[in-house]
């Protein structure tokens, strides 16, 4: 079989094919759509969980029920998952157990451009990084066959030019599935007398990955007698081939952690002069340099943004090969464009209503309002993570009033999907440590920025079956939030007046605007 | 030989549905290697839409492209942030006709024109480019009709062609 495919759709095919049984995740660009994906076949069960630590929570549990599992975010949400995966290292799991981080080099949809691959050796955890569609679906097999064979969680990691791109790709597999029985070991429950001894194992465990590296398609060499020998992985091969073609020996690393010493060390004694091109961190230079072997990495190439075939040519003062067009002058009259919420969307009335309260401080979060900050709005002041809305202005409400200034207002503000990912404990410590913020839950019913999926407050599942819907007044109520008013954020009147009574009040607000997503509207 | 293509836009032009139609024609009806990648995100909201095709017989390695033969803008502004991109014999395909600086490389199509005189919606303007384009590339003769279903649509891509 034939298809052309995104990466994020290999994956989920790969997943699909090799006997995937259990998915789980929380939408973020550029991940998504592998969950979308996953969630179309028949025969398996894929769920949003309200976070990315509760979604591999729930996959590390069908993991030691003994299904294949698979866990999909973006860079950040790895790091709100960060806690049970350096432990899940430890106890090592049953059934194959695959964590795909999606990280974002250049910026193009997060707050940063983090290097997940420091996970890899932070967390323990060997990682895979694909370089086009094929592998992404290749290396589901292989993330799953090495999975159970070391009995360890396997990462992969896409970035944004492997997600959104498509290629070609040869499926010849048919899916079969397995059943492994549940074994109740010691293991799963990493006590330190148990996990001091798992630690031992842990070590022997990624020594002995990296020595029986050729048992495993985890490198690639291209010998092509040249003076010039690149390391590289995932897209920055393409970019490496694109420039260099057969004029430099090549070694691709299918994984880029752990890697083998000889493997290096082999293809480092073929060329004269060695070089690592890699996105962001040095990496891998870091892992060669550490073998005792000399290269040139980001001493040439950038350690910031994504690179590009350009980049690369330039960075080895390379003549291009290409003339341009000789229009200049056309560059200089564009315009960068602004970031607009939707026709139509009550975002739009009430960011410009708050933006003529100066006075008030905005914490707002991620989401479509990310996009309150800037012109035509220039309304928010703060926004850091998931769920952080409400926490900040906690903390500033706070410092006013630890400096005489609590006259001064701060007012949280982030949505429904961010308000059940993590915002519900940010919410609870202003409850509990007793401060006066005005908190604004934006309930459009739909994760809207990453696409319209469906939250805990929807009541409906990924795979489009009833759930009962979670009421978040009631659940306002039920944390003994006495001052909460539901308003209609499409009424200019309604939204004055809320924020008008919410200022009026010396204590804790929280106001719930009730207006549906318009896109999810004409769904 | 590869082509290089670069679609550009804005949230809500229609590109990525654009550039899906075409490759996936090009994919099932030739024999082609074909790689296409798209930039978007938060970039519905009215910000840069951008896929990037390349398509060819050779091998295809950077789903980047370095030097670009066709630059085609749904929106009409936008190719020119992409400029410095394109090969010295490029050419520029774009929607509507407000440049003051039109020169020969650029290829401008009067849409409002041609959707008013055949009661199309506004939204299958994206398809009347693309009819435009593949009649440049010389790709008309691919089955594009088993693969735009919608009649709107399909009038608007025949229109473009003519």
């Amino acid at each position: 079989m034939r298809k052309f495919l995104t990466g994020n759709e290999a994956i989920a095919y790969g997943f699909f094919i090799y006997g995937g049984l259990f998915a789980s995740g929380y939408p973020g660009t550029p991940s998504t759509e592998i969950l979308e994906n996953i969630a179309t076949f028949k025969d398996l069960y894929a769920e949003w969980a309200p976070n990315e630590k509760v979604a591999v929570e729930s996959a590390i549990g069908a993991s030691y029920a003994g299904i294949r599992s698979l866990v999909a975010m973006k860079h950040v949400g790895v790091n709100v998952a960060s806690d049970p995966i350096f432990t899940l290292s430890y106890t090592g799991i049953n059934g194959g157990l695959v964590i795909i981080t999606a990280d974002d080099p250049g910026i193009y949809s997060s707050q940063n451009e983090q290097d997940n691959r420091n996970y890899s050796k932070f967390a323990k955890v060997p990682m895979l990084e694909p370089a086009n569609s094929q592998e992404c679906f290749d290396f589901m097999k292989l993330a799953f066959t090495m999975s159970e064979f070391y009995k360890t969680p396997i990462f992969i990691r896409l970035t944004t030019r492997i997600c959104h791109s498509k290629s070609i790709v040869y499926i010849n597999d048919t899916r079969k599935t397995n059943f492994l029985p549940i074994y109740k070991e010691n293991r799963f429950d990493p006590i330190p007398k148990i996990s001091r001894k798992l630690h031992v194992y842990l070590e022997q465990k990624l020594l002995d990955i990296s020595k029986n590296f050729n048992n495993y398609p985890l490198a690639m060499e291209e010998n092509n007698n040249s003076d010039i020998g690149i390391i590289t992985s995932g897209v920055c091969y393409n970019y490496v081939k694109e420039v260099f073609g057969n004029s430099a020996s090549i070694l691709k690393l299918n994984m880029i952690y752990p890697i083998s010493y000889s493997t290096i060390k082999h293809f480092s004694s073929v060329v004269k002069n060695l070089y690592v091109v890699e996105e962001l961190d040095p990496f891998i230079e870091e892992q060669v340099f550490a073998f005792g072997i000399n290269c040139v990495g980001k001493k040439i190439i950038p350690k910031v943004l994504d690179l590009t075939p350009q980049i690369i040519r330039q960075s080895f003062n390379l003549t291009s090969p290409y003339s341009f067009w000789d229009k200049s002058d056309y560059q200089t009259s564009i315009k960068s464009n602004l970031q607009v919420f939707c026709k139509g969307c009550f975002y739009n009335t009430f960011f410009k209503i708050l933006s003529n309260y100066p006075d008030l401080i905005i914490s707002s979060d991620i989401g479509c309002y990310s996009m309150s900050g800037g012109e035509p709005y220039n309304a928010k002041d703060i926004a850091i993570c998931m769920g952080g809305g409400f926490s900040i202005a906690h903390g500033i409400q706070k410092a006013l009033s630890i400096k005489n200034s609590s006259s001064k207002r701060v007012i949280g503000i982030m949505g429904d999907s961010t308000f059940f990912h993590s915002g519900i404990t940010s919410l609870i410590n202003v409850i509990y440590n007793k401060s006066n913020p005005i908190l604004v839950i934006l309930d459009n019913k739909s994760t809207s920025m990453t696409g319209l999926q469906d939250n805990p407050g929807t009541g409906k599942t990924l795979e489009k079956e009833y759930s009962k819907a979670i009421n978040i007044f009631k659940l306002l109520k039920a944390l003994n939030v006495e001052n909460v008013r539901e308003f209609d954020p499409f009424s200019t009147v309604e939204i004055i007046s809320s924020l008008e009574w919410a200022i009026s009040q010396k204590s804790l607000v929280v106001l719930i605007a009730k207006g549906k997503c318009i896109l999810k509207g004409r769904e | 030989m590869i082509t290089n293509i670069l679609f550009c836009g804005k949230g809500g032009n229609g590109v990525l549905y654009a550039s899906s139609i075409f490759c996936t024609v090009l994919f099932e009806s030739t024999n082609y290697k074909i790689i296409s990648s798209d930039i978007h995100g938060i970039s519905r909201r009215g910000g840069s839409v951008l896929s990037e095709v390349r398509y060819g017989t050779e091998p295809i390695y950077s789903p980047v492209i370095e030097c670009v033969n066709y630059i085609v803008d749904f929106d009409g502004n936008e190719y020119k942030q992409y400029i410095n991109r394109l090969s010295s014999n490029g050419k520029i395909l774009k929607a509507f006709n407000n440049d003051t600086d039109i020169s020969n490389e650029i290829i401008c199509i009067d849409l409002l024109s041609k959707i008013k005189g055949h009661n199309l919606p506004l939204k299958t303007s994206n398809m009347i480019i693309l009819g435009y384009f593949v009649k440049v590339l010389g790709l008309a003769n691919l089955p594009w009709e088993n693969f735009i279903t919608d009649e709107y649509n399909y009038l608007a891509f025949l229109l473009g062609i003519k």
